[in-house]
């Protein structure tokens, strides 16, 4: 089976467990990925709302602080961002769109954003999580989850549509509206757009790259540097100078794209 | 290798960590049945609509919880649930704090007599983050939405008359009723003078 597929089936298989609490099940698990407890097929809550409970307007709770990091820590130090490219759901929905994304910027002429430019936008995710989810909690209390569009899709719009007659939106509705559409927008025009710069679970799992067991490995005595692997990567990284880049999310489409077989998964190194 | 021994004992150091976080302390059921099992309405970015229906069965089917029915003797109950991290019930909170007259509703657990109209009203504050078990499992007692229900709550318990009996019976809110923060004292206010008049037809025949 290609690399490729078994990570749909991966894929899958975890979007299908993030929401067995359509059968009732409620477990007190964060989830390792960007998934909203909100959604009304939960099983597990969304680690930054967690977070966010723990921190809120200056209420610190050291051990709910601790146990998200914890959780994610314990994955993310086997497998480091491979969360991201094999796990999250959002990871799923972005892999969808990414097809779309090179023919959409071809149609509408859009330029590609220079190398500095990227990779300076980049430590827009470490942003959005210190300021939106740690410091706003904290000290105001606003929270990046009242206007999360992860939250809004899997929370907001399946609760609003099954139950219309039931609700009406509240002061966070448009704010949040907004937010998702520039989310969608992002993602279309932008494969990873949100990975890339914005998912503020992707800041915390970037660290974990450079210590993870697991990593991609490029074997410069048989790379040719012929570039296919860096058309291939959906996080536009250098992958030939790579080296447990913070941005790698394990997805494998180098390894699977590579011609000469100088790229591969290693563990332990 | 010194990457791979830093991994290994970074693993070494979490996996111990997150055991002993589970089993050691109430973080599980904490997470559990606060945050993925009762969820915040504004975090939702929804409020349920605002209808006053007064009903006698609870709605899990579990009797009235005991700190209610005693305080239900000397007249109606106003239960307000919130948790920590939660917009809508920090816009709520002054609302209720005008409402029942009291400074310190930022407290997890509150417990407060307003006359309204000559009747007692008892103001039960709880945060969910914080309350004992009893407390906090009132919530789904009273919960009428079930799965879609969240915080803030408001329930006035009261004295109803049903086929012959008077009963204790229960109107539920969610949310920031009507959208905005006067329309919801109003709503509030309304909820309460109602459960008032209820209890004065009702009191006589309360066994």
């Amino acid at each position: 089976m290609r690399l490729q597929t078994k990570r749909l089936f991966s894929q899958l298989f975890f979007l299908t467990s993030a929401n067995l609490g359509i059968f009732g099940i409620k477990t007190g698990l964060c989830y390792p990925f960007f998934y909203c407890h909100s959604c009304p097929a939960a099983i597990a809550g969304c680690p930054l709302g967690v977070i966010e409970h723990s921190i809120y307007r200056g209420r610190l709770s050291l051990s709910l602080l601790l146990y998200p990091f914890l959780i994610l820590g314990a994955i993310c130090l086997i497998i480091g961002r491979a969360v991201c490219g094999w796990l999250c759901p959002i990871g799923l929905l972005q892999r969808a769109t990414y097809p779309l994304s090179d023919k959409i910027r071809k149609r509408l002429g859009l330029p590609d954003l220079s190398p500095t430019l990227i990779s300076r936008a980049r430590y827009i995710k470490y942003g959005v999580f210190i300021v939106l989810v740690v410091v706003t909690t904290y000290t105001l209390g606003f929270m990046f989850t009242d206007i999360c569009p992860v939250g809004f899709l899997v929370g907001t719009l399946p609760v609003y549509s099954l139950n219309h007659d039931k609700f009406v939106p509240n002061q966070f509705f448009v704010p949040a509206l907004i937010v998702f559409i520039l989310f969608i927008i992002l993602i279309i025009i932008s494969g990873r757009g949100w990975c890339k710069y914005f998912c503020p679970l992707g800041a915390i799992f970037a660290l974990f790259n450079k210590i993870s067991l697991l990593s991609v490995h490029v074997d410069k005595d048989k790379c040719v540097h012929c570039n296919i692997c860096v058309k291939a990567c959906p996080m536009g990284i250098d992958v030939p100078n790579m080296y447990r880049d913070p941005e790698c999310i394990l997805c494998g489409k180098c390894i699977d794209a590579c011609p000469h077989g100088a790229i591969s998964y290693r563990v332990g190194r | 290798m010194r990457r791979l021994t830093i991994s290994v004992i970074m693993i070494g150091i979490v996996l111990p960590s997150l055991f002993y976080v589970i089993s050691n302390t109430d973080v599980y059921e904490d997470v559990k049945s606060n945050i993925v099992s009762i969820p915040c309405l504004s975090c939702m970015k929804l409020n349920p609509r605002s209808v006053v229906e007064f009903r006698f069965e609870t709605s899990n089917g579990e009797n009235h919880p005991a700190f209610v029915m005693e305080n239900l003797c000397s007249g109606p109950v106003f239960l307000h649930y919130r948790t920590d991290a939660c917009a809508a019930c920090d816009a709520m909170d002054p609302v209720i704090a005008e409402i029942f007259e009291v400074e310190n509703i930022d407290k997890p657990f509150l417990m407060v007599v307003k006359e309204f109209n000559g009747v007692n009203v008892t103001l039960i504050h709880m945060n969910l983050d914080y309350v004992e078990d009893n407390f906090r499992n009132s919530f789904d007692v009273y919960n009428i939405l079930g799965n879609d229900g969240g915080v803030p709550m408001f329930t006035l318990v009261t004295l109803g008359y049903d086929r012959g009996f008077v009963k204790p019976c229960y109107a539920t809110l969610y949310g920031i009723p009507r959208n905005s923060v006067e329309k919801a004292k109003e709503t509030i206010l309304t909820l309460i003078d109602d459960g008032i008049n209820m209890y004065l037809d009702n009191i006589r025949g309360y066994p």
